[in-house]
Parts: structure tokens; C-alpha cells; sequence
């Protein structure tokens, strides 16, 4: 308690709180705009930090990282183009809502679904930081292995009603996951002698392509001179009941982006699809998603937002980053001085205490600054499109271009374009694909390793208990769906 | 006699597709270090396209709506947009500039959404040139991303 109280002392300095302000604020700007991500943000702003104190400079930073994670909301819900990979799920219903003329209320619940997770797990960090990464540490090539098989089945209750659809999707997702280098041996796979596929498709081109780029064509088709013909500001404050009603969903959700955070190399982008797909699935109205429904929102939001609490605690606790931001925030720690892992517990709690309350802090500004932005965030709509989609446009073929500095990732923007425009038309999902682009490596990289480690034995899966809880749960996700589409049919006949 | 539904031709686009992968994956010449080797999980990825592939064969076609079929006429719009693409990134590519490139793009790409109406020209220009000027500024000053 003294040493939360030392937090608090050191956060809440004038200069401390503005800027976890401005730090926020940005991240909000990186994360609604295509192209630019939370990541993005605190790499170009890690050099700001060098003449800070080390306290002042995480803070900046953790600033970013959140306002970045929950900016996605804002493209994600009203131009259909999630601002990063983790706002991939919100499109699904948050979408179809500001299509029906309800932006404020699509982004009232999401900002608050965001905010509700990213204090709870903010919590979770504080007070069980040191516990949970016991459970963490147990997880190996195996268990990995289980999880991401599992969080491939979801890709059968996402295929709505096209279930061969779906899974011609989260293949055609593994297979251009495996373009570029393999692990363990470094075999140069599906090159066709172009020097630029020696290093694959890098995420988030395909990602805006494939979301982004391709609803821009779809745009094109369609003759409104307007994104949204009706522009609803009212019901920003979205009725304390939608919420209550949903709170299995609620705390399934966090617990699912929580711990999703806590497994290094998974990310934010999986844990909003496996949040989404289990809220549909444990839904008594799983025809309502992505028609606009709300718990689709709050299942997304929650997860992502709990994946920063999450991917914290691997950070601190063992220096192990939890996804791409850590890995960034672990560079900025370390340029200060301070070597994450259970010597920063005792030679620096003042650090790391500081640490959780600027999570806290910055999830109170994000709120704060979300909601009082939501009218001018809604204003977009009212742009024409003629000028609002060329804008964004450039904004993606820029931000897919700073990532690594090579053209081919703007060409991969405008091929996955066209390839995601093609599928909509044919009536394919997306979300496998991203799904499967996002698993593959780590399907592949575990189990071969893991067979490397087990001498070529596969019984690790099903006798080590945590894999083999997933696996079951893997089965069940895919036979339950599938035994109640027959069902139903059977009783329509 | 076969009919050519729009499942069939995407299961035969599919399969021709998951056939050459297949086909450049059994190409690849690897060293085994460990058990499956890099050429185990192409290879099962893309026989499970086969066999999703023929069942979408025989999957029947949805009903087409009015509303699709309209959609069909204006396909045109969306190959001007990738034409116009196309001939940005070879710009880019070419090191034509960023600022030129992107300029014309914004430009054509403005005027189409437009309608073609000549009468907004000189306003679609003047934001064509402001706002690829204000995103170039900010990436490459205020972010110093060096842009092509």
C-alpha cells in the first residue's frame, strides 16, 4: 500500500499528468487513423523520452499504448477500416450500427466497454502482476500449439451460415502466412524468385487492405455522396443496462483479451476475434451479430483493452514483452536504466507502482477525452466521401510504407485490397483470414519446435493438461455449432 | 453437361490456385532439421484447400438480388480505381515522388468520385494539393518518416 501510495505521489505531478494527456491524445490520433498504430505511435515517440525521468517517460508512453488501442475504435466504427489490428471484431457490429444512423451509441459502448476493461485489468496488474505469470510460465510449445488451434476454430463460429466459406478463408490465411522465411530452418517458401516475398507479408498492410482498401472499392460502387445518410450525435451515453444485462459477456471478454495479453507473440488482433466468437457462441441471439447488436461491440472492446493489463505483466514481471508495444516499452525501459523482470520489483517499486497507476490515469483521460471528442470524431461522416476516402487513402498507402520502408508492403495494401473486395463479393469472411495470417507462424513455429523438444513425439498435446483443455475445447467448438446448424434445419424440414 | 455456377467457377479458381502452391511447395528443395520440415504445413494447408475446394463445388449457388445485379453495371469505376493505382505505384516505384505522385492520384481519384464533373475542378485541385502536401509535411517532418 506505501508503495501504491509512492505511485500515486510521483503520477500525479503537473507535468506527470500532462503528459500521460498528450500522450493519450495521441495515441488516440495513431489509433483511429489507418495506417498508424499504438505501436507506431511509441516508437517515433520513444527519442521524446531520453531527456525525461524514467517515470515521466514510461508514463508518456503507456499514454500512447492506450489511447492507440482504444483509437481503433473510431475508424473501426464508422469508415469500416479498424485503426489496428486489434479493432478488427468492432467492425462487425459497431458498423452496421452507425449505418442505422447510431454512431454516438456505437461509440459510447465501445468507449466504455474499453474504459471498463482497462481499469479491471489495470487492477488485475497491480494486485496479481507476480501470481498470475505463474500460470504464463507454464504455457509451452504445446500449450501454445492447443490455444491457437482453438482460436482457429472460432473461424467456425464466425462463418455465419457458410461454414466451407470460412474455412477456405482461415486456410487461404495460413497459407499466406507461410510466404517468406519458415521457422527453424529459414527456407525461403513461395518466393517466385521476387526478392521482396523473402520477407512475407508484413500484418498490417494486409490488414488495411483487406478492410480498408477493399471498403473503399465498395464505396466506389455505391452512388451516396455520403458514407452515413443519417448522422445521429445523441446517445453518447449508452443506458447502464446494456452492460448489466451482458455481464457474462462483460467478464468473459476481459478475461479472454486478459489473458490472451499475458501470452507473449498472440496480441490484441486475436484476442478481439476470440472475445467476438465466443460472445456469438454463448449468445441466446447469435443471428443478431453483425447487424449492429451491442454485445458484439462490448465483447470486441473489452478484449482488446484488457490485452494491455495483460501484456504488461510478462513485461514487468520477466522482461518477456506481450506483444509489439511491450516489445517497444521494453526498449524505452531499458534506455532508462531499468532491466524488467523480478529485480525491477525490488530495486525500483517505485517504478513499477508508478507504472499501474499511470494505467489507471490514462484509461481515466482516454474516457474522458473519447467521450468529449465523440461529436467531432462523428463529424467525419459528414465529410463528402470524394474527399474523405482519397485522404484516407493516402494515409494507408503512408502508413503501410513507414513500417518497414519498402514499397512492396503498399503493393501487398492494394493486392489484399482487391483480394478482400473479390471475397466480399463471393460472399468469404475476412475474419478467418486475418485469423489465420495472425496464427500460422505461431502454429508452426510451436509445434516444431515443441516436436524438436519432445523428440518427435506429438503426446505432449493431449497429456499435458492446459493443451489438452484447449484441444477438447477446440473439438467442442467446432462439433456444437455444427450439430446446432443441423439441428436446425432438421426442424425447419 | 456441367452448368458453371459462380460456386463452380471459384471452386475451379480455388482448386487451379491450391494445385499450383501445392505444386511449388513440393519445388522447394529444404534440409530436414526437425520432423515436419518446412514444407509439411504448405502441403496440408493446401490439400485442405483441395478438399474445401470440391465441396464448394457442389455447394448451390444463392439467389442473386435485384440490387447485385445492378451492382455488376458500375464494376467498371472499381477497375479505373485499380488501373489508377496501378499507375501510382509504378510512379512511386520509378521515383517519380511522393508529392507529384500522390498529388495526381488524390487528383483523378477526387474528380472520379465526383461524377466527372469539371465545374469542382479547381476545388478538388486545391485539396488534392493541400491535403497530400499536410500528410507529406507531417510524416516527413513532424515524424521524420522518409517517404518515396
Amino acid at each position: 500500500m506505501e508503495l501504491l501510495a509512492l505511485g500515486i505521489q510521483n503520477v500525479f505531478q503537473p507535468y506527470c499528468l500532462m503528459l500521460i494527456l498528450g500522450g493519450t491524445f495521441l495515441g488516440i490520433i495513431f489509433g483511429a487513423i489507418p495506417g498508424l498504430t499504438a505501436t507506431m505511435g511509441v516508437a517515433l515517440l520513444i527519442p521524446f523520452t531520453f531527456t525525461m525521468t524514467a517515470i515521466d517517460g514510461t508514463a508518456l508512453l503507456i499514454g500512447i499504448y492506450i489511447g492507440g488501442i482504444s483509437g481503433g475504435l473510431i475508424s473501426a466504427s464508422l469508415l469500416r477500416m479498424p485503426g489496428t489490428p486489434s479493432s478488427v471484431a468492432t467492425t462487425f457490429d459497431a458498423y452496421p450500427m452507425v449505418k442505422k444512423g447510431q454512431a454516438g451509441q456505437a461509440l459510447g459502448i465501445g468507449i466504455f466497454s474499453s474504459f471498463f476493461a482497462g481499469i479491471a485489468t489495470a487492477f488485475g496488474l497491480a494486485l496479481l502482476a507476480p501470481q498470475i505469470v505463474k500460470i504464463a510460465l507454464k504455457f509451452g510449445y504445446f500449450e501454445y500449439f492447443s490455444l491457437c488451434i482453438f482460436a482457429l476454430t472460432i473461424v467456425v463460429t464466425l462463418s455465419k451460415g457458410g461454414m466451407i466459406r470460412g474455412l477456405l478463408a482461415g486456410c487461404f490465411g495460413l497459407l499466406f502466412s507461410f510466404f517468406g522465411p519458415a521457422p527453424v530452418d529459414m527456407a525461403y517458401r513461395f518466393t517466385f524468385g521476387i526478392k521482396s516475398l523473402r520477407g512475407g507479408f508484413s500484418l498490417l498492410p494486409v490488414l488495411i487492405g483487406l478492410f480498408a482498401v477493399s471498403q473503399i472499392m465498395t464505396e466506389i460502387l455505391n452512388p451516396q455522396q455520403m458514407l452515413v445518410p443519417k448522422v445521429d450525435t445523441k446517445n453518447i451515453f449508452p443506458p447502464l443496462s446494456i452492460f448489466t444485462k451482458d455481464w457474462k459477456n462483460v467478464i468473459r471478454s476481459t478475461l479472454i483479451g486478459f489473458f490472451i495479453g499475458i501470452l507473449p507473440g498472440i496480441g490484441g488482433a486475436t484476442a478481439n476475434v476470440v472475445a467476438y466468437g465466443q460472445a456469438k457462441y454463448s449468445s441466446d441471439h447469435p443471428e443478431k451479430f453483425g447487424t449492429g447488436y451491442a454485445p458484439g461491440i462490448i465483447a470486441s472492446e473489452t478484449a482488446n483493452n484488457a490485452t494491455i493489463g495483460g501484456a504488461l505483466i510478462p513485461l514487468l514481471t520477466m522482461g518477456i514483452p506481450g506483444d509489439s508495444v511491450t516489445a517497444i516499452l521494453l526498449g524505452g525501459l531499458m534506455i532508462h536504466g531499468l532491466h524488467p523482470g523480478p529485480l525491477l520489483f525490488k530495486y525500483n517499486p517505485d517504478i513499477v507502482n508508478s507504472i499501474f497507476i499511470s494505467v489507471f490515469v490514462a484509461n481515466i483521460f482516454m474516457l474522458i477525452l473519447m467521450i468529449l471528442g465523440i461529436r467531432f470524431f462523428i463529424l467525419v461522416l459528414k465529410i463528402p466521401k470524394k474527399y474523405l476516402l482519397p485522404a484516407i487513402l493516402i494515409l494507408c498507402i503512408v502508413g503501410s510504407f513507414a513500417l518497414n520502408n519498402r514499397m512492396f508492403d503498399v503493393w501487398s495494401l492494394f493486392i489484399f485490397g482487391l483480394i478482400g473486395f473479390i471475397l466480399e463479393r463471393l460472399k468469404f469472411p475476412l475474419t478467418p483470414l486475418i485469423l489465420g495470417i495472425v496464427l500460422g507462424p505461431i502454429i508452426e513455429i510451436n509445434i516444431r519446435e515443441g516436436l524438436m523438444a519432445s523428440r518427435g513425439s506429438l503426446l505432449p498435446v493431449f497429456t499435458q493438461p492446459i493443451s489438452l483443455v484447449f484441444i477438447i475445447l477446440a473439438v467442442l467448438s467446432v462439433i456444437i455449432p455444427m450439430y446446432s446448424e443441423k439441428k436446425k434445419q432438421a426442424n425447419k424440414v | 453437361m456441367i452448368i458453371l455456377t459462380k460456386n463452380r467457377i471459384t471452386s475451379l479458381f480455388i482448386l487451379f490456385i491450391a494445385f499450383f502452391l501445392l505444386y511449388s511447395n513440393e519445388q522447394l528443395n529444404v534440409s530436414h532439421y526437425d520432423l515436419l520440415g518446412s514444407k509439411f504445413f504448405p502441403r496440408i494447408v493446401c490439400i485442405l484447400i483441395i478438399i474445401l475446394g470440391v465441396a464448394l463445388f457442389f455447394i448451390k449457388d444463392e439467389k442473386i438480388e435485384n440490387s447485385q445485379k445492378q451492382e455488376n453495371n458500375s464494376y467498371l469505376s472499381v477497375v479505373f480505381f485499380l488501373f489508377l493505382s496501378l499507375i501510382f505505384l509504378l510512379a512511386l516505384d520509378y521515383n517519380l515522388g511522393f508529392l507529384i505522385s500522390s498529388f495526381f492520384y488524390v487528383l483523378i481519384l477526387t474528380f472520379m468520385l465526383n461524377n466527372y464533373k469539371f465545374k469542382d475542378l479547381l476545388k478538388i485541385a486545391l485539396f488534392s494539393l493541400a491535403s497530400c502536401y499536410v500528410i507529406y509535411a507531417f510524416f516527413q517532418n513532424v515524424l521524420r518518416l522518409i517517404l518515396p
